[in-house]
């Protein structure tokens, strides 16, 4: 067989491995009447965890304070005076009503709260290779109204074009969780 | 006094420096009080049990008489185990691997010696073969830190030319870690650090204050949180921070009715930097640590930390990071130079984290003074 008929049986197959791998934006819903310079200072409620992984809601929850941080945009209220005010005010559901939105963004001084779900962690197989997958929900709501002006969702830790064609090893989970997180950013900070 | 003490050498500069502490610990008129400490007690030390974090409960026994035979050495008298143990029993102390201020005050006052030696054995495998140990020397007078540093050792990672000299136990290695942990004690205590005993616990050092909370542990790793919290110390201290003993900070913590770890509450940070005139303070969290065996690899930590620094006073966050690193990231080529301990990858991690934040802290620095001088 010459290099050309091989090359021809490749081709397919990368630009198979391609298509999957390229087709995981998030979704997003983005309020584009809303002032987002009016947002100066952000407050991350603790996200809420519905996976089997009994600490992927608290490790998103940092990864979120450290990439929010990291992105120079907002100014974060500490991750222990959120803490504090949610213990005080009892609101330890993540589905605050109106009331509850307004009373922690005037205690925390933010106009506007990130409230979100880990909704799944799992473990794919992909040949011989494990790869982490998780999925993570945010949204953005403005204190003063309780209206959400951003939401996205995204999944994080399809086999990659390395897994699917070589069987090389992925990410670790957080590794996955923290790109999951960076690419729903993406979506509301440039 | 550098002069002074290059005219003598070994244990005799150990002796000068005692003898230097102990005239300023008596030399004013208030330290003929309480506080005095009278000649035959002046090079006492007070050795705590060491906090044992490893698996294997016999670690304790065999690293604490060594560590005894080691500050021997070093020309001081350490406060037998036993009446140390009558102590820590009446006062019921059962933390020994931080002190605050009372017990600090009542060990002192009982065993006349205002030097605590305390610390945590963070690593001690068998069958693994690696150890870490952490150690700081606390003046219970003051409440200043004068020394803090943590070693580590794994059999791979001892240099040994072709595996020439092939470590066959634990103890071996404990040894070599206590050697080093002690070389840099004394190093570090010839270093000038006396200036840090004094009488009054009036602030003298010029370096910033710092202060760790806790870190959270989020990787499910039994004690990954304490073994970082420690190093975290060690790094800090020797790049020059002056760090507030994490045993009095808990204690004040506790006495406003909250046990922080990885966050703080304005409050309470305001508060404690308030309390010890600190400037800053450290947290974070550790996300993933795992010693795991990867194909080709052998076995290898992996570590994944989430740290900030806080301006203490304005409880304003000043610098983040996510930090991840594996051991296997240091390899050179065949293996070589992989690192097998997660207390040494732990070591090289947050030492590029102080490093990071020390050069953070010069330019805000430096832009504070820029606007001060613009003003």
């Amino acid at each position: 067989m010459t290099s050309k008929h091989r090359f021809s049986h490749i081709l397919p197959l990368l630009a198979a491995a391609i298509l999957i791998w390229g087709c995981s934006g998030p979704s997003v819903f983005l309020d584009r009447t809303y002032d987002f310079s009016y947002v100066e200072k952000v407050a991350v409620i603790p996200l809420e965890n519905l996976s089997q992984s009994q600490n992927a809601g608290r490790q998103a929850t940092l990864i979120l304070n450290t990439e929010l941080l990291a992105s120079e945009t907002f100014s974060l209220v500490e991750p222990g005076e959120t803490a504090k005010v949610l213990g005080e005010i009892a609101a330890r559901s993540p589905q605050y009503d109106l009331e509850q939105i307004k009373e922690i963004g005037r205690r925390l001084e933010a106009q506007a709260l990130i409230i979100g779900t880990v909704s799944e962690t799992s473990t794919l197989r992909s040949g011989g290779v494990t790869v982490p997958t998780v999925t993570v929900d945010l949204r953005m709501v403005e204190t003063e109204t309780g209206a959400t002006v951003w939401a996205a969702s995204a999944t994080e830790g399809r086999p990659g074009l390395w897994a699917t064609l070589f069987g090389l090893a992925g990410k670790s989970n957080s590794e996955t969780l923290r790109d999951c997180i960076q690419d729903i950013l993406k979506t509301l900070i440039k | 006094m550098k002069r002074i003490i290059g005219s003598f050498s070994g244990t005799s500069v150990l002796r000068a420096c005692a003898l230097a502490t102990l005239l300023a610990a008596t030399g004013g008129c208030v330290c003929a009080q309480e506080n005095s400490v009278s000649d035959s007690t002046a090079l006492r030390v007070i050795i705590l049990p060491f906090q044992n974090l490893s698996q294997e409960a016999q670690a304790k026994d065999q690293v604490m008489p060594r560590i005894y035979e080691k500050v021997e050495s070093l020309g001081w008298y350490p406060v037998s185990a036993e009446t140390v143990d009558v102590a820590l029993r009446r006062y019921r102390i059962r933390d020994t691997g931080q002190i605050g201020w009372d017990h600090a005050q009542k060990l002192r006052s009982e065993n006349g010696s205002p030097w605590i030696l305390l610390g945590s054995i963070d690593l001690y495998s068998s069958d693994l073969l690696q150890v870490g140990i952490s150690a700081r020397l606390l003046n219970s007078l003051t409440g200043d830190l004068l020394w803090a540093d943590s070693r580590f050792a794994a059999e791979d990672e001892t240099p040994s030319l072709l595996r020439s000299r092939k470590i066959k136990t634990a103890e071996v290695l404990m040894d070599d870690v206590l050697k080093w942990l002690f070389i840099s004690l004394r190093q570090t205590w010839l270093r000038g650090r006396l200036a840090h005993i004094s009488e009054s616990p009036v602030r003298t050092s010029m370096s910033a204050r710092i202060l760790i909370i806790p870190f959270d542990n989020v990787s499910g790793s039994l004690h990954a949180d304490q073994m970082v919290n420690h190093v975290a110390l060690s790094a800090l201290f020797q790049q020059g921070f002056d760090v507030v003993e994490p045993g009095l900070v808990n204690e004040q913590a506790r006495s406003l009715g909250v046990m922080p770890q990885g966050q703080i509450d304005l409050q309470t940070l305001k508060f404690l930097a308030e309390h010890f005139a600190a400037d800053y303070c450290l947290t974070g969290s550790v996300i993933h640590y795992e010693l795991a065996a990867l194909p080709d690899e052998g076995q290898v930590p992996t570590i994944e930390l989430n740290v900030r620094l806080l301006d203490a006073r304005r409880a304003s966050p000043i610098w983040s990071d996510h930090i991840r690193g594996s051991g296997s990231d240091y390899i050179k080529i065949f293996q070589l130079g992989a690192v097998r301990s997660p207390g040494q990858l732990l070591q090289r991690l947050l030492t590029r984290v102080v490093s990071s934040i020390r050069k953070q802290l010069a330019l805000r620095n430096s832009q504070v003074h820029g606007l001060l001088g613009n003003s």
